[in-house]
């Protein structure tokens, strides 16, 4: 199969052209007054960080991280019981839970943050049973928002490495005299640590660069990168402020990918 | 010797399929025990019982006259060499092996001691900080039946701890298991479907089908005397025949009558006779057995010859050859003959 | 505290989490639904059961054309990017050790990458290209974020085979061609299948990805709901789309489920 490698080579190309690229735009852009849309002469310029330092900007950062630390966590200590619970579990409709984890997915993402939004309203359709949760504006609600969305993306990878894990492993450590808990603390645990970096950056890096999802629920709000990204790009067509925002994702994005490599060369934990 | 374990009616369903019908067997000390069988026959589920990795449903196991169906896994007096070692990926080889010393709170010194009393036994001295990944096949063996006996178990567990082995391996390794058996003075409890590795190894050897056992016994017993025609073509290559038992004594083989050392089958009785290939001996046709050479195989030490009876096949093991096509008489001694009940 | 009770309290605890986590990824599909049947234009009130949104998809042609966009370009994505990435799987196959590492950073980054960096990405390199934006540019990006997944889901498959398969069919008679298609194809189709189907429900699902790369009025499902938020254009209908679409998805991945299962118990026997 060795001969069929050549397949490999358009897909290099294809790559360099869709991620290199841009990676590289994003930098030139940002680095420089460029205007992609009338290419021409241009000069390198350090002036357009200085908007990192308007206080909108901080704080957009700021929450961003905020919120992005609270839903992991909380995804990371809901998630990992699930996760375990349904790996561990020897039901028959074992697949078919997993499976309605899967299934939201196909619901738009867009509309159960509408539903979301509905229900938060002073006036909702819980006014029936005489409940007002009154939540839009409030930090409460994007968290419950983002774990909604994000949650199965932190359970998934823990549960695929768990499901996958040697349960002969398991039986070891009990052989050797390990009680149920010490057994979870250091072998369960150590060894599903690969699944627990991918759950954590699957969950962390949607709920930092979300944009619809606090626009909605905060009524506008609270803003986070993504807000102004979304900002500099669509509605103001700043492209150069809209890279060196961008950039601090980038950076973000590479660092913890790289975090994740040292666990898993193939992505195997990825889906 | 002593009784170590007790195993009484012990009876146990997966799923309401009985895996192991009425098990009796009791291990002394000092016992190099082996399960043999072929695969699904009950064996490995019979150590996972001692093991504590599963639950009887009836019946009941006797550790030191205690029953141990109380006794959690870990807190058993007993260790594992698990099929494909189970040896953990995050720890190294000293990691590993100090695992159970550690659960047990020793102190670090000893534990050190100990490990590497250890490594050295299983001739692994300097791999202390070596990945488990970067060891080969035999290596990970010995990590884990190192990482095992360092915990001093009462009985130690082997399930199919060779099969992953290659032969020269796997010779190396019985002959080392054995010395380190006798050495230490440790119930060994050997689970295989290798007949060869049963009898070259053990002291008693407990051959199962079908979650029954057939037939307990030292190796030369199991060998020489297989209780029924399972046991008898699990345990070598054997020549089974049907035959009368006429009396005690005679028996009547292809109407042939034998003199043999086998008496209490009543008279008239039909039976079935074991004779081993190596038991046979070909003479020019004479009388008696009579059949033709159909087949001659070299095996190294001996030739592996086939003479046909009418429809019935004769193996024959001897170190003298014969041509194919001549017509032989098989004869044997009366010892050679084993009578089984049909 | 025994060590029973605690593992008596965690599994207590644990099962609460399981019901929590159901509870919160599905209660805003279930809101969907329920507003989907809802009478009243308005989502605040319930004035009585009625399946007038599910008519009304049909009576407005905006949406119509939204969900055909939508189901338009997921059908084409996953189909192009079904067979690209198998056939960039066998070639990434044939790699040695460390290629196939190299390439494997390329693949995992648009997993891994927020899609809001994604969206930004392949807007600036569409902006440098010929291509107006619009059904082309939504296109290519849907392709370019499915194939990894397609890749992911191939590769491991392939790991699985016999080296010396591709061989041996070239050995037999068989052209580089029908080797391919008669022999390892075949072998590794639950591979594709998986592939093709995570990037059908990725490119089904998409929002910010689309939001970067639309143009020139065409539209799917979630751009029209993102343009109509908070807007008298908003209609209920979309509730209806998506309680179908949802409906479907359950129905499909039950059948799936009970199908699998018969397979399972066979090779299941383990004593």
């Amino acid at each position: 199969m060795k001969k069929l490698r050549a397949l490999s080579f358009p897909y290099v190309m294809w790559m360099s052209l869709t991620i290199v690229l841009p990676m590289a735009l994003i930098l030139l852009v940002a680095f420089s007054d460029l205007n992609i849309f009338r290419l021409g002469s241009f000069t390198f310029t350090l002036e357009g960080f200085s908007v990192l330092r308007s206080p909108v900007i901080t704080t957009a950062i700021r929450n961003s991280f905020r919120f992005a630390f609270i839903v992991t966590a909380l995804c990371f200590l809901i998630g990992y019981p699930v996760a375990y619970l349904l790996a561990r579990s020897t039901s028959r409709h074992k697949t078919l839970f997993v499976t309605f984890l899967i299934l939201p997915v196909w619901s738009n993402m867009l509309l159960r943050i509408v539903a979301w939004e509905r229900l938060f309203f002073p006036n909702s359709i819980l006014n029936m049973f005489g409940i007002s949760l009154n939540l839009i504006g409030t930090d409460l609600a994007i968290i419950i928002g983002m774990i909604s969305m994000y949650l199965p993306f932190m359970i998934f990878p823990i549960y695929s490495v768990l499901d996958k894990m040697d349960q002969a492993l398991i039986e070891a450590a009990i052989d050797l005299g390990a009680s149920r808990v010490k057994t979870f603390f250091k072998v369960t645990l150590p060894l599903s640590f690969g699944g627990v970096v991918s759950g954590v950056i699957m969950t962390m890096l949607p709920a930092m660069t979300a944009f619809a999802l606090p626009a909605r629920l905060s009524g506008g709000r609270t803003l986070l990168i993504g807000n102004i990204i979304e900002d500099y790009f669509m509605r103001t067509a700043n492209f150069n402020a809209g890279s060196i925002v961008s950039l601090v994702m980038m950076v973000l994005m590479i660092v913890l990918y790289l975090w994740i490599l040292r666990f898993d060369k193939e992505g195997e934990t990825l889906i | 010797m002593k009784k170590l374990i007790d195993i009484q009616n012990l009876v146990k369903q997966f799923d309401d399929q009985v895996v192991l019908n009425n098990i009796n067997l009791y291990i002394n000390e000092n016992e190099f025990i082996t399960l043999l069988g072929p695969s699904g026959c009950g064996k490995t589920t019979l150590l996972r019982l001692i093991g504590g990795f599963e639950t009887l449903d009836e019946g009941k196991i006797l550790f030191e006259d205690k029953n141990i169906a109380d006794i959690p896994a870990h807190k058993r007096p007993i260790n594992t060499v698990f099929q494909k070692y189970a040896l953990f990926p995050h720890l190294n080889v000293y990691q590993n092996i100090a695992f159970g010393l550690k659960m047990k709170k020793m102190p670090k010194e000893t534990i050190e001691q100990e490990v590497l009393k250890a490594l050295e036994m299983v001739k692994l001295k300097g791999y202390e900080s070596r990945n488990i990944k970067t060891l080969s096949g035999g290596q990970q063996q010995r990590v884990a039946i190192a990482r095992a006996l360092v915990n001093k178990p009462k009985v130690l567990l082997l399930d199919e701890p060779l099969a992953a082995l290659d032969l020269k391996l796997r010779q190396d390794m019985q002959y080392e298991l054995k010395e380190m058996q006798r050495a230490l003075g440790i119930t060994f409890i050997f689970v295989t479907h290798d007949q060869e590795e049963a009898l070259t190894m053990s002291d008693t050897v407990v051959v199962m089908n079908e979650g029954h056992i057939l037939q307990i016994g030292t190796p030369i017993d199991i060998y020489n005397e297989p209780k029924n025609r399972f046991v008898a073509s699990f345990i070598g290559e054997s020549n089974i025949l049907p035959a009368t038992m006429i009396k005690d004594y005679k028996v009547n083989i292809l109407n042939t009558e034998y003199t043999c050392v086998d008496h209490g089958f009543g008279e008239q009785t039909p039976v079935e006779v074991v004779i081993r290939p190596e038991d046979i001996e070909l003479k020019p046709a004479q009388g008696g057995i009579e059949g033709l050479v159909t087949d001659v195989i070299f095996k190294g030490v001996h030739y592996e010859i086939i003479v046909m009876v009418g429809t019935i096949e004769f193996i024959i093991h001897s170190t003298l050859s014969q041509t194919v096509g001549t017509q032989v008489s098989i004869t044997f001694e009366p010892e050679a003959i084993h009578v089984m009940r049909r | 505290m025994s060590e029973k009770l605690t593992l008596r309290l965690s599994r207590v605890g644990t099962i609460l989490l399981v019901i929590f986590t159901y509870s919160i990824i599905y209660l805003p599909i279930v809101i969907i639904a329920f507003l989907s049947f809802n009478a009243s234009s308005r989502d605040q009130i319930w004035t009585g059961f009625s399946f007038v949104w599910y008519r009304e998809i049909l009576n407005n042609p905006r949406l119509l054309e939204a969900i055909q966009n939508t189901l338009l370009i997921a059908v084409l994505a996953t189909l192009i990017s079904t067979v690209l990435g198998t056939l960039f799987a066998i070639g990434i196959h044939g790699l040695s050790r460390k290629q196939r590492l190299k390439i494997m950073v390329l693949n995992n980054i648009p997993v891994v990458n927020p899609d809001i960096v994604t969206g930004i990405s392949l807007l600036l390199v569409f902006s440098l290209l010929p291509l107006s934006f619009g059904f082309q540019t939504m296109l290519l990006a849907h392709i370019f974020f499915c194939i990894p997944f397609v890749v992911l889901s191939v590769l491991p498959k392939l790991k699985t085979l016999d080296p010396n398969l591709y061989d041996a069919a070239i050995d037999l008679g068989a052209s580089r061609f029908k080797a391919l298609w008669l022999v390892i194809i075949p072998s590794i189709k639950v591979g594709i299948l998986a592939g093709s189907l995570i990037a059908f429900t990725m490119s089904i699902d998409d929002f910010v990805i689309s939001y970067f790369t639309f143009g020139d009025g065409f539209q799917n499902v979630s751009i029209w709901i993102y343009s109509r938020l908070g807007r008298r254009t908003f209609s209920p209908s979309v509730y209806a789309y998506n309680t179908l679409v949802v409906f479907v998805t359950i129905v499909v991945l039950s059948l799936f489920n009970l199908f699998g299962k018969k397979q399972k118990s066979i090779k299941g026997e383990k004593i």
